[in-house]
């Protein structure tokens, strides 16, 4: 009897103990509602902007882009690109894919970067440009939305726009900055940021600033792709100079009285001055580069936008030259002998070569890693009034600092790859004049 | 005591049943769920007039990078421009003909049940592109619809051959064709198929041509494609016959001959050595085809072809060709070799083979050829050319005979010019050759497409056709 007793007391205790119910309810409410009012608020962000959202590109291959972009709660998105200003209407979703997900998803400006065809808009075939539609939000603040493309993981950043004014002129505040950069005349550019002093470069084509500064004895360069909203110029990746991260500068203009672009760095002004001598000079770069010219594809340097002089790019006006193709620094497989001769010429569109030409003295000579380049003679008619004739005097008194035989110039040069084929090569008097070069 | 255990059951059982009584929420509002959704537009709306109402059939535009078959590709949507016209086209040239036949309970049962549309080819590792794929007659993918102009008949025939083949798939597996079929070409199947192309057998482009047309059709096989395997060497033959035509078929079969070298093998007095091999099996394969429409599906593939052809012709009319012909225009020149043609008329053909006779007995030549120039204008050449059968094979000699033309809107008077050119070639042949010269002296003639003469051949044969006689006319490739 007592044995049925414990069994039914045992019945019970089983019977109830295993129907309890678990009321507990996931304290941050259910998932899909989440999932669906985090779509709703996205959208509801994109939708409000009235002057649209400034969109700030870089496809995985690094090329920058620059949009504004509308959105209206139809699923329509009317867009600008810097490279096709014309505004055009094209669809948009939200969608929760892995993350939420902003799709571009019929066919619009912002594709062309994408497009697998060259003929399209270049970039390689099967990839274009790296690009991307189909955007997962990172994180977004109320004016900031950043994205990361889902295929290709280009980036993506939204800032909101707060004005019609600051909407049209999204187009050309890159090159804002770029003329800013260009007040201060010489090549070398000077900074102290967090104690360190570095050397910064702008290139504003490529959107890429670089910072470089002593590492001990080393020089160390970091660089990033930025883009500009407004007077900021704000970098993709944040980069370390000393102990310092920098993320963006703000406010940068140009300060007439002093000479300086003034700027901020995480809410310390810091100054960027001019520089006549680099921060380390690279001593064998000179040797090397005369070393890796006959190595090059013709035995030749070839320059696109031959000098940069005195704050004007083209200083020599070569873009009037007609059918002209590059400035050339080359050597007996132009100019024929064994080697005991090279100069400047003119190359052109049509295969030939433009007359006159400068040869210089030979051997080549550096001294203390300072390249001298010396006039030795002159070949064709330099008087004459041809666009030619007036570019190559310009360029041959550049290089030579003079017109006649004996005159010489310094040059240091500045490697600007890793691979060793490209420089940049700077006048020592004033660095106010330079000139790039690269492999035919 | 046995009503206590009764009781006491009783509430055990009820303390149970409803102490486990749990309630889950099943109302739950999942994200995604039922599909994406967006604000509808016009061409949803059209498409789902045209498409998803009457055949229910999806029609996807919008980007969605999980209906690729391969995902991993970089490939871009459609332009929204084009959704409207290419699926409009793929209505009127492959749904509504097939609606026409066996009316609409059949389209709406055995058609593919979805589109996905893009904008970009996918780009293959071994450089080729892939321009669309169907999966087992449930969806098509269409790529590299952002360079499609409807206007463009070639390209609209490319879509359309797609739909016809991944259709010809969907019936073939409903019911399968007869394996006889397969026996017709048993050994020539290759999973490299995709090697032939042009360019891949010769740098003389001449002889290329010949090399890689000799390596399907030649072999029996109506495409390259059709040599993968016998189902889409089925769905081949089905889709070319729809696409193409009945003219472009026959122009194939009428130009399969066996080659030596450049140039085809003949007896002495020219006749061709036809490729009866490749005929065969090309035919045998049609006839299969059109039986296994008919008695399978009870489709006469003859309508079923004359409504294709007729719905592409209404799509992108073809001009009419007297606007064609002339100096730098489209067509210069009109090629006549009674030998891969069937269908000139008997007093043409009477003609023809008279010169051809006389220059036999005559000087001991043939005639291979002839051919009508128009590129200078007010002039017509006939150009003549001619064998030797004692010499090697070659281009043979060509003889130019000119006549001044005057052409009122299409009516052509021809006029044997006089003096005549020098040229060699011509006076020696010219007193052998009468009765071919004066079929075209002083005559009127008509210059037209001769669809009402050989169905479907517009932008295939262009001809002549005497005003006064409408049973005397003679047409040629272009």
């Amino acid at each position: 009897m007592m044995k049925k007793h414990l069994l039914y007391i045992l019945l019970f205790t089983v019977a109830l103990g295993s129907c309890k119910k678990d009321t507990t309810e996931p304290i941050i409410g259910n998932v899909d509602e989440r999932l669906s009012g985090t779509l709703a608020e996205y959208q509801t962000q994109l939708i409000s902007a009235q002057f649209g959202w400034k969109g700030y590109l870089l496809t995985d291959n690094e090329t920058p882009a620059t949009f504004l972009f509308s959105f209206t709660d139809k699923n329509r998105t009317t867009m600008s690109a810097d490279y096709s200003p014309a505004p055009a209407e094209s669809s948009y979703r939200l969608k929760a894919l892995q993350r939420p997900t902003l799709l571009f998803d019929s066919y619009s400006t912002l594709h062309l970067l994408a497009d697998p065809t060259p003929s399209v808009l270049g970039g390689e075939v099967a990839g274009g440009y790296f690009s991307d539609f189909e955007f997962a939000f990172l994180s977004s603040s109320a004016d900031t939305i950043k994205l990361e493309g889902t295929f290709n993981k280009s980036k993506l950043i939204l800032v909101r726009s707060k004005s019609a004014a600051e909407s049209a002129a999204i187009f050309t505040s890159v090159q804002n900055v770029s003329a800013v950069a260009s007040k201060l005349r010489t090549y070398f550019k000077r900074t102290t940021i967090g104690g360190v002093e570095c050397e910064v470069k702008l290139d504003g084509g490529a959107q890429i600033i670089s910072f470089s500064y002593l590492d001990g004895a080393n020089l160390k360069t970091v660089s990033s792709n930025f883009y500009v909203s407004g007077t900021t110029i704000a970098l993709y990746n944040p980069l370390i100079i000393g102990t310092t991260t920098v993320t963006k500068l703000d406010g940068v203009g140009f300060d007439t009285a002093s000479g300086f672009i003034n700027a901020s760095v995480s809410g310390t002004a810091i100054q960027i001055k001019e520089a006549i001598a680099p921060l380390k000079l690279d001593v064998t770069a000179a040797q090397r580069w005369y070393t890796q010219m006959s190595f090059n594809f013709n035995g030749c340097w070839v320059s696109d936008m031959a000098f940069h002089a005195n704050g004007v790019d083209d200083f020599c006006n070569f873009r009037n030259v007609p059918s002209y193709s590059g400035l050339w620094y080359a050597g007996a497989a132009v100019f024929g002998g064994t080697g005991a001769t090279e100069g400047i010429i003119t190359f052109l569109t049509t295969n030939s070569f433009g007359s006159p030409y400068a040869l210089s003295k030979v051997p080549f000579a550096v001294n203390a890693g300072i390249a001298k380049f010396t006039l030795n003679g002159s070949g064709g008619t330099f008087t004459g009034t041809t666009a030619v004739a007036q570019a190559m005097t310009a360029a041959r008194s550049i290089l030579y600092g003079g017109a006649t035989a004996g005159s010489s110039q310094d040059w240091y040069l500045i490697p600007t790859s890793d691979d060793g084929k490209r420089y940049d090569m700077v006048r020592v008097s004033d660095a106010q004049a330079w000139i790039s070069w690269r492999p035919r | 005591m046995k009503k206590k255990l009764l009781i006491a059951i009783i509430t055990l059982t009820t303390v149970f049943l409803a102490g486990c009584s749990k309630k889950d929420n099943l109302t739950a509002d999942i994200v995604g769920l039922g599909g994406d959704t967006w604000t509808q537009g016009p061409i949803d709306e059209w498409i789902r007039t045209n498409y998803t109402t009457p055949y229910n059939i999806e029609v996807k535009y919008k980007w969605d990078r999980s209906e690729l078959g391969e995902i991993y590709k970089n490939v871009v949507p459609v332009k929204e421009e084009l959704v409207i016209p290419i699926m409009s086209i793929i209505k009127n040239t492959w749904i509504n003909p097939y609606v026409a036949v066996k009316g609409e309970d059949f389209m709406k049962k055995y058609c593919q049940k979805q589109f996905y549309l893009a904008g970009s080819p996918s780009y293959n590792s071994n450089g080729t592109i892939t321009l669309g794929t169907a999966e087992a007659g449930r969806k098509i993918v269409l790529l590299d619809l952002n360079t499609f102009n409807p206007a463009n008949k070639p390209a609209v025939k490319q879509i359309l051959h797609t739909m016809h083949h991944e259709f010809g798939h969907i019936l073939n597996q409903n019911i399968a064709v007869t394996p006889d079929y397969q026996r017709i070409t048993p050994s020539d199947y290759t999973a490299t198929w995709f090697n032939i192309f042009r360019g891949a057998y010769s740098s003389n482009a001449a002889l290329d041509k010949i090399m890689y047309e000799a390596d399907f059709w030649g072999k029996g096989y109506i495409t390259p494609y059709s040599r993968s395997n016998k189902d889409d060497d089925f769905v081949e033959t089905l889709s070319t016959l729809l696409e193409g035509g009945q003219a472009n078929f026959d122009n194939i079969i009428n130009n399969l001959f066996v080659y030596d070298g450049l140039y085809i093998k003949r007896n002495g007095k020219g006749v061709y050595e036809q490729n009866t091999d490749a005929r065969a099996k090309l035919l045998k394969k049609k006839a299969i085809v059109v039986s296994y429409m008919k008695d399978s599906w009870g489709i006469d593939l003859t309508d079923l072809q004359t409504r294709t052809q007729a719905a592409i012709e209404a799509q992108s009319p073809t001009a009419d060709f007297n606007s064609l012909l002339g100096p730098a225009k489209t067509y210069g020149t009109i090629t006549v070799n009674p030998q891969k043609l069937t269908g000139l008329s008997t007093k043409f053909l009477t003609a023809y083979n008279s010169a051809n006779t006389g220059i036999q007995t005559g000087m001991g030549l043939y005639i291979d050829n002839i051919s009508l120039i128009f590129t200078t204008a007010n002039r017509m050449i006939l150009r003549v050319n001619f064998m030797d059968p004692t010499a090697a094979l070659s281009a043979g000699f060509n003889a130019d005979f000119n006549y001044t033309t005057t052409n009122v809107n299409g009516v052509l008077s021809l006029t044997y010019t006089n003096p005549q050119p020098t040229n060699a070639n011509a006076r020696a042949i010219e007193a052998s050759i009468p009765t071919l010269l004066a079929y075209f002296n002083g005559q009127q003639f008509n210059v037209r497409w001769v669809d009402d003469i050989v169905p479907q051949s517009k932008s295939i044969f262009g001809g002549l056709v005497k005003t006064t006689d409408a049973t005397s006319y003679l047409f040629g490739t272009l």
